[in-house]
């Protein structure tokens, strides 16, 4: 396990690496998916104050 | 401000612990939520819905809330920094995401604890139970990937951390 950061080597600024951008799509897509199974009422239902 | 070696890590033998420590107490949680979903035998579900109150209470919620305490010290502490790489970043989102998870979930915890401190028919409150289920589930497959984050550490510095490196490599030499 490297517990230092490597140096910056690059000239310009790096954007979001690869595996970032994979990240944040899977994520908005389960976010969207979350939304739209509650949306439509399939999502849990909580009667907790019973 | 970057910590000195031994406090660096001990710093990181609590983070490592408590992260850890965190990831086996939902992996405990969860194996009394799938009791508590599938179970025939009343007394058994009961006591699967009051510990599993006691251990959210008094395990998960301090283990969590320690875990990403920890995990911001750790950064903010050494040359990672919060802000600099995008790994550091994905996992304090993730650990975010995980407590809030956690903290929105004693709500329906301590409900079905208080319905089995008298009776719990089979089948009764079933949405609550798989929801507890499924969002056990959701929480450990968070927790390992926040785990696997720290262990690899992918490579990718923001813009930030970019700039940051490059002021303190001026620095150095000059």
């Amino acid at each position: 396990v490297a517990d230092l950061p490597p140096d910056a080597d690059a000239d310009e600024a790096p954007g979001p690496p690869r595996w970032v951008l994979a990240f944040g799509t899977v994520a908005a897509v389960l976010v969207v998916v979350f939304v739209l199974v509650h949306l439509a009422g399939g999502g849990f239902r909580g009667h907790l104050h019973g | 401000m970057t910590m000195s070696p031994r406090i660096r890590k001990l710093a990181l033998t609590l983070h490592v612990a408590t992260s850890v420590g965190w990831l086996g107490g939902v992996a405990g949680f969860f194996a009394l939520a799938v009791v508590g979903l599938t179970s025939a035998d009343e007394q058994t579900v009961r006591a699967a819905y009051l510990s599993a109150d006691l251990m959210t209470r008094f395990v998960l919620v301090p283990l969590s809330v320690a875990a990403l305490t920890t995990g911001i010290v750790q950064s903010l502490g050494t040359t990672w920094g919060l802000f600099r790489f995008w790994w550091v970043i994905v996992k304090l989102l993730l650990t975010i995401v995980a407590t809030a998870l956690l903290l929105l979930h004693t709500q329906p915890i301590a409900f079905m604890a208080r319905a089995a401190q008298t009776s719990l028919a089979a089948g009764e409150h079933a949405d609550v139970r798989l929801q507890l289920v499924v969002t056990a589930a959701a929480a450990i497959a968070l927790l390992l990937v926040t785990t696997v984050l720290s262990v690899f550490k992918p490579p990718g510095a923001t813009r930030y951390g970019w700039r940051k490196q490059r002021e303190e490599r001026l620095v150095a030499r000059a």
